[in-house]
């Protein structure tokens, strides 16, 4: 009898740990290994409302192809998107993702092809 | 008594029940017998009265009662191997995450907190407090004019579903 209860609280527990909300992709630009990288400039703000980070890149084609992937992968998820196209290329997307009843807005604009700003905001609630 | 290794025939077996159920086996042979009874798939009214018996005294397990617990067992064990395979998966990736992630977590605790590092050097709070004011604009300039766009696009449509009505 033991044996049972003790593989149902194991299966319970594991179903707990499983059922975690899932992390944003592009939040992992914030994991610290881009703090030393020139071609980068992170910014990570917190007050008692709001929650910011805004990550620049200059003049790295590469860096911009994995944050758009990143980008797009979140899309998945997201419940509102949006995309302005300017000359036929994409200038500015955008996108919600809900969590804890709350909008975390995420925005992705292009100066060129090397060049970009990507920033995550929103309630501090929505990030828990 | 044969050995184990050896096969009884049936009406070895059989002798071998009668005696049993006579009373007249030793307790080695009674041993032996109940061995040779979960061997053996004979049947017939005495063997089957012999193992009933065996049964009652609790010498001999019901075999298919014996697989149906087997078979419980097995699938308990696997749940829980499975179980505590995930919750270490996951817990590793947790710790993983943790220590790689999270470089941020003293600060984060707190309730205001600015970081900035620009062309990979950090900067002072004064620079990271303007820097951040500056970004966080940038922002919100972006979402300001995706806004202003959607509500021109809605203005657009109106204006050409309007248009195409009273043309109609």
């Amino acid at each position: 009898m033991k044996r049972y209860i003790t593989t149902a609280i194991s299966i319970f527990v594991a179903i707990i740990a499983m059922a975690k909300a899932p992390d944003l992709n592009v939040e992992k630009l914030f994991d610290g290994s881009y703090n030393t990288d020139k071609s980068v400039s992170i910014i990570i703000s917190k007050t008692k409302d709001k929650y910011f980070r805004g990550f620049t890149v200059n003049n790295n084609p590469t860096l911009v192809k994995k944050i758009t992937a990143l980008f797009n992968k979140d899309k998945e998820t997201a419940e509102q998107s949006q995309d302005l196209i300017q000359n036929g290329s994409t200038n500015y997307s955008s996108m919600k993702i809900k969590n804890n009843n709350l909008y975390i807005q995420i925005g992705l604009s292009y100066s060129d092809d090397s060049n970009c700003y990507l920033f995550i905001t929103g309630p501090n609630e929505a990030f828990k | 008594m044969k050995e184990n290794n050896d096969i009884l025939s049936l009406q070895e077996t059989e002798e071998l029940c009668r005696l049993y159920m006579e009373c007249r086996l030793s307790v080695l042979e009674e041993t032996e017998l109940q061995y040779i009874l979960e061997k053996i798939p004979y049947s017939s009214p005495i063997i089957d009265q012999t193992r009933e018996s065996m049964i009652a005294e609790g010498i001999l397990v019901k075999k298919r009662n014996r697989h149906k617990k087997t078979v419980f067992h097995r699938i308990c064990w696997t749940a829980g191997i499975a179980a505590s395979l995930i919750i270490i998966l996951t817990l590793s990736i947790k710790i993983q995450n943790a220590d790689c992630g999270n470089i941020y977590a003293d600060n984060e605790s707190s309730d205001n907190f600015v970081i900035a590092y620009i062309g990979g050097e950090k900067l002072t709070p004064d620079a990271s407090e303007r820097a951040a004011s500056e970004s966080i604009k940038k922002a919100e300039a972006l979402m300001a004019m995706a806004t202003a766009v959607e509500k021109e696009n809605k203005i657009n449509q109106e204006n050409i579903i309007n248009f195409t009505s009273q043309s109609r």
